[in-house]
């Protein structure tokens, strides 16, 4: 199984699916991966463009640590992810990942500046089952086996 | 930790992703041009096309919503020339 991450402009590795939490089905979400996170999460700024209103959720409190420190967390509870994956034929279909909780943050910037970021973070709880990783010229390609080329 | 749910994903789901894709890849290919047009931002994009922009979201989304389309099979994304970085 194999992910295409595309390079933005600035080498930014980025991964465009779907999110799911509780009735708000398949929503697309572009995502940064982000080695620097230990977990996967969602910015605040999906949760305005989803019109969540997060009190209505069943929300778990939490902190994890990320490259800067820990950071405190609220969490969806039973959320999914879907990417597009390729397979060992290089043809593409689509994958679920399924997360027990996923936590969403408020970046302090967002609030201060009223304009939310649009990218959530692929941490390290989904990338370490990508641990092969291959840079092309456009492209991040991240691998679940090593594949013979 | 996520689980990968062993099922593979439906024909639909696999023509929403490659759609989603193609409009963000759109987005990308497009940046230039369109940070030209629409600095400082939202734009929402459907079927490589900005169908909507406003400087909030939640204008952009009311705009949406007046076009009579689904907002949730729409890109959206904040066009800036600001550096982002993230720290987390």
């Amino acid at each position: 199984m194999k992910l295409v991450a595309a390079l933005d402009f600035n080498r930014q590795a980025r991964i465009t699916g779907s999110l799911t939490i509780e009735n708000v089905k398949n929503i697309p979400v572009e995502f940064v991966i982000d080695t620097g996170a230990v977990r996967t999460c969602i910015l605040k700024g999906h949760i305005q463009r989803m019109r969540i209103k997060s009190d209505e959720y069943e929300l778990y409190n939490f902190t994890f640590s990320t490259a800067i420190g820990k950071v405190r967390s609220r969490s969806f509870k039973k959320a999914h992810i879907s990417l597009m994956c390729l397979n060992e034929m290089g043809q593409q279909y689509p994958e679920t990942f399924s997360f027990p909780d996923l936590p969403f943050i408020p970046l302090e910037q967002e609030d201060k500046n009223r304009k939310f970021r649009l990218q959530s973070l692929i941490g390290m709880d989904l990338l370490q089952l990508f641990p092969f990783w291959e840079y092309t010229e456009n492209e991040l390609l991240l691998s679940s086996d090593r594949y013979v080329h | 930790m996520p689980v990968l749910v062993k099922e593979n994903g439906t024909k639909e789901m696999a023509l929403q992703l490659d759609r989603f894709i193609s409009d963000s890849n759109w987005v990308k290919d497009n940046y230039p041009d369109l940070i030209d047009k629409y600095a400082e931002h939202y734009i929402a994009v459907l079927d490589k096309e900005v169908i909507a922009y406003a400087p909030t979201m939640e204008k952009v989304l009311d705009n949406i919503d007046e076009l009579g389309i689904d907002p949730n099979l729409v890109i959206i994304r904040f066009l800036t020339n600001e550096e982002i970085s993230f720290l987390l």
